[in-house]
């Protein structure tokens, strides 16, 4: 079992990071900054979690590459900036409707395109509905796995780009879960913590 | 030493900066520095300091003894966030709101405080009906702070200052927000205006107090 969360301190990775409800999902955390330290290919997974400083994850940009193109899997969550440190991501910010569920028959527009994946055997599309901060263009032959009221890809696989995996999503669970707001961002990571342990962790 | 607070950014903006960063940006008593440049230096020829809801708390537990000692002389620390290392002497980890429903979420002004000057603050409440956007739980008050808003039915200390005696000489004081970053919160345009005004005074030692 070997998965790697980088760890950039702010509270709301603490509270995800190290506290008991999710610790035991994480075998190893690093700062950013220790990177250039750890042998990536001891890892199955390598986490980087929401609103991770861009600044901090570009300058091993070359090392996730390298990590990527021996068959290595790294996931990334919302507002990291992603498209900055990983290859071929192309994303767009869309406005955030914080406020879609005042409307009782209002919905966010959140769709699961593939339901037959084996993550939503873990979470439905209730737990990937709280806001939206925008969708990407993905690249041809990645499996996209849920969409945004128009249709835009906001949570997907990309196995074609490098010779591993890359699980990119625009959603950011972990600043909401570790700020005690927003309950669909614990039922998020309920579910997709303990999928990316039986499904992505494997040699 | 001239008044100067050192802004500690964290987050990373890609593209467009937020306005408030801006507004900074063009005041000469305020220097931003990203917390991967902090040093021992910058905390000393600080006199205030303001951190945001993103800072690095274990990068920042390594400053542990450069901001006590910066308190020790007079220097106002302004922290927004859950504290989830005491990163001084005297401070708890955050205690989240365990009371469900509106109730559970109610603010209540205990104190008139000079960071609240000229702002209507019955306004933190709610925004379009919606309770907890202010603050959804409390930092522990350390012995010696005044309650400034409380949260829920207990009225838990949500906003709490702790002027830090120091054997007489000048006290160093702690502005402690558990919640979003407070220099972007307040509402209306003017409103959030006179509040950041509000706590750079405040941060730079500018009130009766």
């Amino acid at each position: 079992m070997s998965i790697l969360a980088i760890h950039p301190g702010a509270y709301y990775h603490i509270e995800s990071l190290q506290n008991e409800r999710y610790a035991h999902f994480f075998d190893k955390l690093i700062r950013p900054e220790e990177l250039e330290n750890v042998l990536l290919e001891d890892y199955n997974v390598v986490i980087v979690p929401c609103r991770t400083p861009a600044n901090r994850i570009i300058p091993y940009k070359k090392q996730l590459l390298a990590y990527l193109e021996q068959g290595g899997t790294v996931i990334a969550t919302g507002e990291s900036h992603s498209e900055l440190w990983l290859p071929k991501i192309k994303f767009t910010t869309q406005s955030t409707n914080f406020w879609w569920w005042l409307d009782k028959d209002e919905t966010l527009g959140v769709n699961i395109t593939k339901p037959e994946h084996s993550l939503f055997q873990y979470i439905d599309e209730k737990a990937l509905t709280w806001h939206l901060h925008g969708w990407f263009k993905v690249p041809k032959g990645a499996e996209i796995l849920a969409v945004n009221a128009e249709g835009k890809p906001i949570l997907y696989i990309d196995e074609v780009t490098t010779k591993g995996k890359m699980v990119i999503t625009s959603l950011d669970p972990f600043f909401h879960h570790g700020s005690h707001f927003m309950p669909s961002t614990t039922q998020f990571l309920d579910g997709f913590l303990p999928w990316m342990r039986k499904e992505l962790d494997k040699i | 030493m001239k008044p100067k607070i050192l802004y500690i950014q964290t987050h990373y903006y890609h593209g467009k900066q937020p306005k408030f960063l801006k507004e900074l940006k063009k005041r000469k008593d305020i220097i931003i520095i990203w917390q991967s440049d902090l040093t021992s230096d910058s905390i000393k020829n600080a006199t205030g300091i303001i951190t945001t809801m993103h800072l690095d708390q274990l990068g920042m537990l390594s400053f542990s003894s450069e901001l006590e000692a910066f308190l020790n002389r007079g220097g106002r620390w302004f922290f927004n966030g859950h504290m989830m290392r005491p990163l001084v002497f005297g401070l708890q980890n955050y205690i989240p709101i365990k009371e469900s429903g509106k109730q559970g979420l109610a603010l209540t002004p205990l104190a008139d405080h000079p960071i609240f000057k000229g702002i209507d603050r019955s306004k933190f409440g709610e925004s379009k009906g919606v309770a907890g956007f202010y603050g959804r739980g409390h930092n522990p008050m350390p012995r010696g702070a005044t309650a400034i808003t409380g949260i829920g039915t207990k009225k838990n200390p949500l906003d709490w200052d702790w002027s830090i005696s120091n054997s007489g000489q000048k006290s160093g004081r702690i502005f402690s927000h558990a919640g979003n970053t407070l220099l972007s919160v307040a509402g209306d345009k003017e409103a959030t205006k006179q509040l950041r005004e509000n706590i750079f005074s405040w941060t730079l030692s500018k009130d009766n107090l």
